[in-house]
Parts: structure tokens; C-alpha cells; sequence
């Protein structure tokens, strides 16, 4: 017994570093598609499938990892991961039009700039949100792709920023004001840390909520209304005023609680505000904080909410956030969805 | 996971495909069209083809048109 005991470990102890590989990359596919999309580059100029191969691995990994990592932040808001099917010279029209979908042109992987931008923004605009999209304003849903896109090619491709400013962002941008006015309010609510985390997963939600429904203009009109109020209430709010703001729509009811040295020294005008949220209808409260001090309040709070009978706590999301006003500060945002009830709305 | 597919075509089998598709003579006396706005498109400028009812279309590099293209063949 002890013999085989040892030999097992014997034969383990060299090949633990390999069995750790192995393990890894077939619990993170998109990692072992980034290391395939190199091996695969070193043969490019020997390989025409090779070259192909390398491409396409690229492209899935990058895209593959940044719908992971947002699935982590928001589940659901992009639910496919991406596989390039090459089409090949030999296609005839009838198999073109049986299959009915457009087929995007990709360069050498030397130019792997651009085709991770076209394929980042086809894979956006199909793949995420893709229940919710007949309910959201057009405008609002083209600038959250936008974002998104530039998002993704911020964490995975950071060189193609460039190319996506100069080919897509700007242009876009430069041809519809309107557009432009909601791009840049998504981009702030991204700097503050609730671009994915409030408006992403309000969106979300509006798509589980109207499944199946005919699409309908008041709706699209709500989720406008909606960003301006986010802009109103987490771009332009001023230190100091409010505990926490409250979006009433038909189809969106939230509320935003901050938890704030400058707006409180505890945590009860904090629990009072959520408890008259809870009897008013709300769906979904949202208690974000940022800064240590104001953290650990929240942790308190949500101590005291832990055996709340009609809050769920559905998700807690603690990121350091990106450069803002020249230092990095710490964000936690927790989600509560609160349960049907008598609500008085 | 689900995977949402991507329909692609490498830079060194674009030939073969538009002359498949019956577009390469089009191409070549430059009367290959955008579907959307209509410009010459070439080997420089051509984003994508797509399908529209019983046609097949191109689609030059410009970001509206492309996506335009995408609306449309959702």
C-alpha cells in the first residue's frame, strides 16, 4: 500500500507542473486559444492553414476572455462565447444564401489590429444584450456597443485602441451628436465603475422582463431616460447631496444607495432609505461605496441586511477602479433584488 | 459555453470567393457597389459580403454602412 502510495507520488512530483497546465487550460479554453493562436503564428509562413489557424485562435481568446471576465462582473450580458468559421474560395451561392450570413473580411495575422476590431465589434453587436436589444432606444443601445467594443479591445488588444478610435469610435461620434452626448455618459459611468454593473445589468434585466413582448416606444423611451437620470444622479452628483436617488420607471425601478463620509457618519439614514425603497416597489438597490472608509461601512450594512426577508443579495463586485482624478480608488458595488410584496407604488 | 459564429473569408481566398459569387468581373470593371451607400468597392475598401434576398451584396470599409449590414442581416 505504502509502496504504491509512493510511486504515485513519485511519478506526480516531476509531472505536476504539466498536469497543472493541462488542468488550467481546460478550465480557461480561452487562454489555451491564445497560446494556439502563437504556436500556430510561428508556422504562418510555411502554413496557409496555420496562418488561418492563428487568426482566427486570436481572435476567439481575446473575445472569449473579455466576455468571461464581464459575464464575472454582470452574468448573462454576453452568454455566447465566438468561433470563426472560415469560408473558402470554393463556396457556392446556394450554400451562401442557405447559410444567410455575412462573411467579413480578414487580413494576415500582421494586421490583427483591424480584424480583432471588425470582429469585436460584429461579435458586440449580436452577442451581447442580445434579449434586450428590440426594447432599448437605438442610440443608447449603439453607444453601450461602442463602449463595450472599446472596452474589449482595451483589456485584450490594447495596440487596436487606435485603429478603433480612428475607424469607428470617432467617425461615429462626428456623424450624430446625439449619439456622441450618450457615448460620452457611458464612458463616465465606466470611469466611475457602473457602466457594466448598473446600466449593463438594468438592461439585462429589461430583457428577461419583456421576453417575448412586442416592442414598445415608451419602453425604448425609459431606458433613455434612464442613462440621462444615471448621468444626473452618478456623473454629475455632488458630494454631499443625497443618501440615495430612485429611477421610477414602468419596466426599470432602481435604486442607487451611496454610502458617504460627506453624507453620513453611519449607516442608518442608509438602512432607513433602503426599508422605504423596499415598500415602494423597487426591484433592484444598488449600494455602492468607494474609498476603504466608506467600504467597510458597507460592510456593515450589508451585515445588518443579511437577514432582510424581502432582500436577496445577488452580487458583490470590489474592483479598484482605473485612474480617477489622478488616483486609484477602491469601488464596491453590492446588488439587492428585492421581492415581490405589497408594494404601495 | 454557446458559441456565436463569425463567417470569415482570408485575405489570400478573397479572389477565389467573389469569383465564386460571380462578383470579381464586377470588381475588376469597377461596377462592384456598396449595398448601403452605393461607392465603388475594391480589393482596398470591401468589408464584407452579405446576403439581400435573392442578391449577393458588398460592403465598403465605412462603419455605418457595415453597421447598417449588421441591422439588417440580424
Amino acid at each position: 500500500m505504502m509502496g504504491n502510495v509512493g510511486s504515485t507520488l513519485a511519478w506526480l512530483a516531476p509531472n505536476a507542473v504539466w498536469i497543472y497546465v493541462v488542468i488550467y487550460l481546460l478550465t480557461h479554453p480561452h487562454v489555451a486559444e491564445k497560446w494556439g493562436a502563437i504556436l500556430n503564428r510561428l508556422f504562418s509562413k510555411i502554413s496557409r492553414r496555420a496562418e488561418m489557424r492563428s487568426v482566427a485562435l486570436d481572435i476567439q481568446g481575446r473575445i472569449d476572455g473579455f466576455s468571461k471576465s464581464i459575464n464575472s462582473e454582470v452574468s448573462g450580458i454576453m452568454p455566447y462565447g465566438v468561433k470563426i468559421e472560415w469560408v473558402t474560395g470554393e463556396l457556392t451561392k446556394e450554400s451562401f444564401f442557405k447559410d444567410g450570413k455575412i462573411i467579413l473580411r480578414m487580413n494576415y495575422h500582421s494586421n490583427q489590429d483591424e480584424n480583432v476590431v471588425r470582429a469585436a465589434t460584429e461579435y458586440i453587436s449580436r452577442g451581447m444584450l442580445s434579449d434586450s436589444r428590440p426594447y432599448v432606444d437605438e442610440r443608447i443601445m449603439k453607444s453601450a456597443d461602442l463602449i463595450s467594443t472599446k472596452k474589449l479591445i482595451e483589456k485584450e488588444r490594447r495596440p487596436a485602441l487606435q485603429f478603433y478610435y480612428g475607424e469607428i469610435l470617432s467617425p461615429a461620434r462626428k456623424s450624430d451628436s446625439e449619439l456622441d452626448k450618450y457615448v460620452l455618459i457611458m464612458q463616465q459611468l465606466d470611469e466611475h465603475g457602473y457602466f457594466s454593473q448598473i446600466l449593463l445589468r438594468e438592461l439585462q434585466r429589461l430583457g428577461v422582463t419583456m421576453q417575448f413582448s412586442i416592442p414598445e416606444e415608451s419602453v425604448k423611451e425609459e431606458t433613455k431616460r434612464f442613462v440621462e437620470f444615471l448621468d444626473e444622479k452618478i456623473n454629475k452628483k455632488k458630494p454631499g447631496v443625497d443618501v440615495g436617488t430612485t429611477f421610477v420607471g414602468e419596466k426599470i425601478r432602481t435604486t442607487i444607495v451611496y454610502v458617504a463620509r460627506m453624507e453620513t457618519v453611519t449607516i442608518e439614514p442608509s438602512l432607513g432609505f433602503i426599508e422605504r425603497c423596499v415598500n415602494k416597489g423597487i426591484d433592484t438597490i444598488y449600494v455602492c461605496a468607494r474609498g476603504a472608509y466608506n467600504i467597510s461601512l458597507v460592510k456593515e450594512l450589508e451585515e445588518r441586511l443579511e437577514s432582510h426577508p424581502k432582500l436577496t443579495r445577488v452580487f458583490q463586485n470590489e474592483v479598484r477602479l482605473p485612474l480617477l482624478r489622478g488616483r486609484r480608488v477602491d469601488n464596491i458595488c453590492v446588488r439587492y433584488d428585492v421581492a415581490e410584496s405589497d408594494a404601495e407604488t | 459555453m454557446r458559441k456565436h459564429t463569425i463567417r470569415a473569408v482570408h485575405e489570400q481566398d478573397i479572389g477565389e470567393l467573389l469569383k465564386s459569387l460571380g462578383l470579381s468581373d464586377l470588381m475588376t470593371k469597377g461596377e462592384l457597389r456598396c449595398g448601403i451607400c452605393g461607392s465603388t468597392v475594391n480589393l482596398d475598401n470591401l468589408l464584407c459580403i452579405y446576403p439581400s434576398k435573392d442578391e449577393v451584396k458588398v460592403c465598403c470599409k465605412n462603419p455605418e454602412c457595415y453597421e447598417r449590414v449588421l441591422r439588417e442581416t440580424e
